[in-house]
């Protein structure tokens, strides 16, 4: 991609950020109750989202699920773990790139440190052995790192096939496609290898949570709603990188007295 | 996002707890609430239904059944008539228990329980544990206790940075609007209740 569009790609996503940034104030009720439920929920394009996430389910229902469960029944244990590695292993330059980004040295340390062991002496990144020596692992995209920068999340939104979202993280996502290192590492690599691990790290991802999703699924009310409601409080988590807040706020965690 | 997001654990996070030193009611509190739910929740042999009765039993007292319908509700609490302010909390615990002991039946192994250390948030103190659990990452788990009348108990449960009451009142707050008020939800719930 030259110079000039990438320009134009990245001027498309601002102004599609900011309208959908500018979408939430639109039409507040007078109710001040009413009014803070609209604002913390940030749904202004709810019944788009839904039909979306109706498409979604439907997708998933015929296609992800059926894969991922013939996946959990078809291959040995010890295969999909290496492939859970190898995809983990895959995300750690992104990781990296973020935690600089974030001015966050010494996870950008342990993030640099696991990747070398792992895709040395784990074999391309099949083993994990960096855990074993206390490298543990940990995920950031730019999305999080816009997080950090106090940028709001913006309104929710559910995207095809990719699912939940907000104006932030999807402007992350792309972000994430364009300057992921291991892109730029594999351009030269058949299409076939690509679009293989392309292919393995949606099964490994949509098995990791045939449990979950089939939970919340089955025991809530309005699966829309909660799953919503489970990715915003996921995604604030994750930008403060784990650390457990109560919901109206609250000190950080500290180490258990001794 | 993946396993941690399993509420798997919610119930099975109050198995096994390793004998601590007590800091206060609400480390007490914790402390009784996993002591006595251990032998419930690791034991195989019990049905759903006896799981279900002796958990109510346990938590009877000890969680603050009718301030988790006021967090769960928020504003909608305040326009809710005597005889659904009287019904919803009795059904939302028959629920949230119906919810979890339906999620642990399919936890195996044994899991481990460690409290880490505890949070004064003014009104709130957060205690917050570590579920470990056999060749499966760590679990994050606070416990928010506050004090009514000077006697501690739970009013949420955060997991891995999900709060139970807000994941609930987000599903709740959905149906009420879809429904058109309180009595669609707790005939939603009635029937939730009878199918499980």
């Amino acid at each position: 991609m030259n110079l000039k569009a990438a320009g134009r790609v990245g001027k498309a996503c601002l102004a599609a950020l900011t309208i959908f940034m500018m979408a939430g104030c639109a039409s507040l009720s007078e109710d001040q109750a009413d009014r803070a439920e609209t604002l913390t929920v940030n749904d202004p394009f709810e019944p788009a989202n839904r039909v979306m996430f109706a498409v979604n389910n439907v997708i998933d229902t015929v296609l992800l699920r059926p894969i991922a469960i013939a996946y959990r029944e078809i291959v040995p244990g010890p295969a999909k773990k290496m492939v859970f590695n190898f995809v983990r292993n895959l995300s750690l330059p992104l990781t990296i790139v973020n935690d600089a980004l974030q001015g966050n040295w010494d996870r950008a340390d342990v993030a640099t440190r696991r990747f070398v062991v792992n895709t040395t002496a784990g074999i391309g990144g099949l083993f994990d052995i960096a855990t074993d020596i206390d490298l543990p692992h940990h995920k950031e995209d730019f999305g999080q790192t816009f997080g950090t920068y106090d940028i709001v999340p913006g309104p929710y939104i559910v995207l095809p096939i990719l699912g939940p979202s907000s104006a932030r993280h999807t402007f992350g996502r792309v972000m994430d496609f364009l300057l992921d290192p291991v892109s730029f590492a594999s351009a030269s690599a058949p299409f076939e290898a690509r679009m293989t691990v392309r292919g393995l790290t949606i099964v490994d991802q949509r098995y990791q949570l045939l449990g979950p999703l089939d939970d919340v699924k089955r025991t809530s009310l309005d699966y829309y709603a909660a799953l919503r409601s489970l990715y915003r409080q996921r995604r604030t988590y994750e930008i403060r990188n784990q650390d457990q807040r109560p919901p109206g706020g609250g000190p950080p965690s500290r180490p258990a007295a001794q | 996002m993946a396993k941690r997001f399993s509420f798997i654990a919610v119930i099975a996070c109050w198995a096994i707890l390793p004998s601590l030193a007590s800091a206060g009611p609400a480390y007490d509190l914790v402390n009784v609430l996993a002591t006595n739910s251990t032998p419930v929740l690791n034991s195989r042999e019990l049905s759903k239904t006896v799981r279900t009765e002796r958990l109510q039993g346990i938590m009877e007292g000890l969680v603050d059944r009718e301030q988790m319908a006021v967090s769960m509700m928020g504003r909608h609490w305040r326009r809710a008539t005597q005889s659904q302010k009287s019904e919803l909390p009795v059904l939302l615990e028959a629920y949230l228990i119906d919810v979890y002991v339906s999620r642990i039946e399919s936890v195996s192994g044994t899991v481990s329980f460690s409290i880490q250390g505890e949070r004064d948030l003014g009104k709130r103190t957060l205690v917050d544990t570590q579920v470990v659990r056999p060749n499966a990452p760590n679990i994050d788990v606070s416990w928010q206790i506050e004090d009514f009348g000077g006697k501690p108990v739970v009013t949420d449960i955060i997991i891995e940075g999900v709060s139970l009451v807000v994941s609930q009142r987000a599903d709740f707050s959905s149906i009420i609007r879809q429904q058109g008020g309180l009595d669609g939800l707790i005939g939603l719930l009635r029937q939730k209740l009878a199918s499980n």
